[in-house]
């Protein structure tokens, strides 16, 4: 054996003996018991805001057209009436009447392939070396983002070295409970936000295989990407 | 009583208790890992930081990309680095348990001397005892870059050593 090595294997034995005992595992137990029930207290607390706004929306709802009211506002049907009857003061955004765009005019991307597009930029830029550009398109709030650029290139070279410019994006979804997400998505504006999971076929069969980004705009509004794994 | 094998457990519908249970075997490595990435004062915190974020992304875990040993060290690896960041110890393997002969401290400068992912596959390798999928895994790598990592580590701490006390 390489005496190095040898010295080295002899310096981690020595170190490891060195160690005290592992942490108290029940004790530990007994934070994951208050962590969930802490969880389940937040889902109660979500149902009882949500069911205190229903009760309000019906109870404004007949009399001065509250809210509910709005969303049910009738749907101008084309008839065949030849009657011109004024069209409504608040216009109403119904497929039905909504003139079509003009042929020219370029389709606006839905917020879930703006995602896509931004993390396909993302990606694209990690697998040619362009760390700046890459990493430009973090959100400044995203931890990634905060721990600095040089640590960010050091990190993702060494990681796209094994990638061998393959990548491939998932389809966009919806994150439906944040208790994961929350603390690393700092400043995204959670309505629109998009998960988007991209997967390394040189990693196949890694857990460090694939990769999740939360993708949404951030307080002033531009598209940002936020990893949360 | 009713017992759940750690090998058949559904994590996603796991017990507090079976969580526990399931990750016992791993928590050994987990501290060392802690001690060695963050201190040994923030250990104990990071290893529970750890345990808590494995436990509420438990859903995430896939059989199928690797162990549990590699997924819960790959998350004790991150909460490590967010305790540790901008403060690592220079001499992070000597804390005063181990004594501290010069030949030891030799190498725990040549260490310090190395590049951040070198001293990572050194930790994980070497001093954690990983073997070298569980080091890739906290690393973000394939096991191939973990190997070269190490010969390049290697390398670099025989010139180091070669500088303070001839040939390692």
């Amino acid at each position: 054996m390489d005496p190095l090595d040898q010295r080295l294997f002899d310096a981690g034995s020595a170190w490891r003996q060195s160690q005290p005992e592992s942490p108290d595992l029940d004790r530990m137990v007994v934070a994951l018991r208050r962590q969930r029930s802490g969880f389940i207290q937040r889902r109660l607390m979500y149902a009882f805001v949500a069911g205190l706004l229903l009760m309000a929306a019906i109870a404004v709802a007949p009399g001065v057209g509250g809210f509910l009211h709005l969303n049910q506002a009738p749907v101008p049907v084309a008839t065949a009436s030849p009657s011109a009857t004024p069209a409504p003061s608040t216009p109403t955004p119904s497929p039905s009447t909504t003139p079509k765009p003009e042929p020219s005019a370029p389709a606006a991307l839905t917020d879930a392939e703006r995602a896509t597009e931004l993390v396909h930029k993302y990606e694209d830029g990690l697998v040619s070396g362009r760390w700046q550009a890459a990493f430009d398109l973090l959100a400044p709030t995203s931890l990634t983002h905060q721990a600095g650029f040089a640590s960010f290139r050091e990190e993702r070279a060494a990681f796209f070295d094994s990638v061998n410019g393959r990548y491939t994006i998932g389809e966009p979804s919806r994150v439906t409970d944040w208790t994961d997400y929350a603390p690393l998505v700092e400043g995204a504006d959670r309505s629109r936000a998009w998960l988007i999971q991209v997967d390394y076929p040189a990693l196949a069969g890694n857990n460090a295989g694939f990769e999740q980004f939360v993708v949404a705009p951030d307080a002033g509004g531009t598209w940002r990407i936020w990893p949360v794994r | 009583m009713t017992m759940t094998s750690p090998l058949t457990l559904n994590l996603a519908a796991a017990t507090p208790e079976q969580f526990g249970a399931w990750t016992a075997p791993h928590l050994r490595a987990m501290s060392l890992l802690a001690a060695r990435l963050a201190s040994d004062a923030e250990r104990d915190d990071v290893v529970q930081e750890a345990l808590i974020r494995a436990w509420t992304k438990r859903g995430q875990y896939d059989a199928r990309r690797g162990t549990p040993s590699a997924w819960l060290l790959a998350i004790t690896a991150d909460q490590a680095r967010r305790a540790r960041r901008g403060r690592r110890p220079l001499l992070g393997f000597l804390p005063g348990r181990v004594r501290p002969i010069d030949d030891e401290l030799d190498l725990a400068h040549a260490i310090a001397g190395l590049s951040g992912r070198q001293r990572l596959a050194v930790d994980c390798f070497y001093f954690v005892g990983l073997d070298v999928a569980e080091t890739a895994a906290v690393m973000r790598c394939s096991e191939g870059t973990v190997k070269s990592t190490l010969s390049d580590a290697r390398n670099r701490l025989r010139k180091l050593l070669e500088g303070r006390d001839g040939p390692a």
